[in-house]
């Protein structure tokens, strides 16, 4: 028997173990899904080129973004019970503390799901490219595909702060998703993204207003921000960038505790 | 054996109500004990359901004290969600079989007996290999009764547990619940069917307008009243409620000598709500 309080490793791979037992059939038709649209785009894509625009290893960077958003919204849709009333009350009910319960979905869906996604974004690059180099459109067009590798995707020339900026966006937005999640109840995931960026106007018309009282030369919808190197290569904007990013990150996870704690059926 | 009886639920001074509507409880207290079948009746929109969200943690009061099995129910610790079961009155179940629900839902419940489980499946015709979302409505709460007694939790509740079953599964449900409860559970059965449970319950609570207007054990009630059948009331002393029925009257009377009667829960109920009878 499972005595402990609040919080119980063996309680989070019950619920777990639970989630996956009840949905798998929706996540393995979602993998299959993602999957066979992916392939199906990636070999148009690569059967597309000529022999003087060859698929480069960077090309394979935006199709990883589009599917990073696909990720984004898998993990936005956490908590599959809390689209009834009846499902949201059976999960409730569930004998698991409400701790448990946001660790099992944040493992199961950000953790495994993100390693997943990993292994399903390369196995699907690798096994698109090895159909597209047997196409014989490819042949006869003699179009050079560059391997895939995820070193590539990282691999950018840009510094050090803008690659960090760049992972602490993605994780922000991930988790942005997660705990708006938990303020919807139907079709969250797209509401979510309706709702960010309703955020992301909301601070465009606040940066405007803002122009407008401080710099009084700024004219119309503009907003006027003076751009100045804080250090090395850093500028301010990178930074305010990397701080709302960052302080969405931090507070995502105890708002989405208090929102589930605070979840009536 | 003897039975430890001890207090399981205890409600003081609950005041609840939905957003953007009027109060449902303002002062609502009471104190149930272990080892009994509750029937918790009251017309549709009195707050029987509301009543058993607030007693499980679904709900939480505006204030007011609940206190369920020595725990707070909207702390929602996990020792107390394993120590109580729901039979909602409105469900759905996940796209899996009875098998592969009970291989996910059952480790959760410590108490949980499964050969219990297996018998009363046998009881209600339901096997394992069977897809919970292709059993019908009546089926499917079958199975979800099953799930509740084999739990073996202290608290059991059922919201409107006989809506959906058909007669010979209802009189199944009433055999197999009594054979099932130990005395150290506690059965809340909220219903406004009240022919349905009469024969089970051993103690009725009536909630009105949000407020419990009748707690009695149904040997007192049988101390107390006497139910019976008349042609006409010409010739009866004493009448504190009548309904017209068939053959001529249902009434209730004081019970004066020590012939017993089949307690008529349903007049009881009319009786209440219409203030024919003293209450709280």
């Amino acid at each position: 028997m499972i005595t402990k309080d609040r919080f119980s490793l063996a309680r989070i791979s019950l619920l777990i173990k639970n989630d996956l037992l009840l949905n798998y059939k929706q996540y393995l038709l979602l993998i299959a899904g993602f999957a066979i649209v992916l392939f199906l785009y990636t070999v148009n894509n690569m059967s597309n080129r000529w022999a003087d625009s060859p698929y480069k290893a960077a090309d394979y960077r935006s199709l990883f973004i589009l599917a990073f958003l696909f990720f984004g919204i898998f993990f936005g849709s956490s908590f599959p019970s809390f689209s009834e009333r009846n499902t949201t009350r059976t999960y409730l009910l569930l004998p698991a503390s409400n701790l448990e319960k946001l660790l099992s979905q944040f493992l199961l869906r950000g953790i495994l799901g993100f390693i997943v996604f990993f292994l399903v974004f390369y196995l699907t690059m690798f096994f698109a490219r090895t159909t597209a180099l047997t196409m014989e459109i490819v042949i006869k067009n003699n179009i050079s595909i560059d391997s895939f590798s995820f070193l590539d995707i990282f691999t950018i020339e840009k510094a050090i702060e803008d690659k960090l900026i760049a992972v602490i966006g993605m994780f922000s937005g991930v988790m942005y998703l997660f705990t708006i999640r938990l303020f919807f109840k139907r079709f969250a995931a797209i509401k979510a993204i309706v709702a960010g960026v309703a955020i992301v106007y909301s601070i465009n018309w606040v940066m405007i207003l803002f122009s407008h009282i401080f710099f009084p030369e700024t004219n119309g919808y503009y907003s006027y921000i003076p751009n100045y190197t804080v250090m090395a290569t850093l500028s301010n904007m990178d930074l305010f960038i990397g701080w709302i990013g960052f302080l969405i990150g931090l507070v995502s996870f105890p708002l989405a505790y208090y929102k589930l704690k605070e979840k009536q059926g | 054996m003897t039975l430890k009886q001890r207090t399981m639920i205890t409600i003081k001074n609950l005041a609840f109500q939905y957003k953007k509507k009027k109060p449902l409880f303002t002062d609502f207290s009471m104190d149930i004990e272990n080892g009994s079948i509750v029937g918790i009746l009251g017309k549709n929109g009195a707050g029987k359901s509301t009543l058993l969200n607030v007693i499980t943690g679904l709900l939480f009061p505006l204030s007011g004290k609940v206190d369920v099995n020595g725990f707070t129910p909207a702390h929602r610790t996990p020792a107390f969600l394993a120590d109580i079961y729901m039979v909602q009155e409105e469900f759905s179940f996940p796209s899996v079989s009875i098998e592969c629900y009970l291989k996910a839902t059952v480790p959760f419940y410590p108490s949980f007996d499964m050969e219990k489980a297996e018998r009363i499946f046998k009881e209600f015709e339901l096997q394992r290999k069977h897809h919970l979302n292709k059993l019908s409505h009546g089926q499917r709460k079958k199975f979800l009764i099953a799930f509740a007694l084999a739990s073996n939790c202290k608290v059991l509740i059922f919201d409107e547990p006989t809506n959906g079953l058909d007669i010979p599964s209802k009189s199944l449900f009433r055999k197999i619940l009594v054979s099932s409860v130990t005395e150290d559970q506690l059965v809340l059965i909220s219903t406004h069917q009240v022919k349905d449970v009469e024969a089970i319950i051993d103690n009725v609570i009536v909630i009105d307008n949000g407020n419990m207007v009748y707690q009695e054990r149904m040997a007192d009630i049988d101390k107390k009243l006497h139910f019976e059948t008349v042609p006409s009331l010409d010739e009866v002393d004493g009448l504190i409620y009548h309904e017209r029925c068939p053959s001529g009257y249902r009434i209730i009377v004081p019970t004066i000598s020590h012939n017993e009667s089949n307690i008529d829960l349903e007049l009881l109920f009319n009786a209440i709500v219409n203030k024919s009878i003293k209450t709280r």
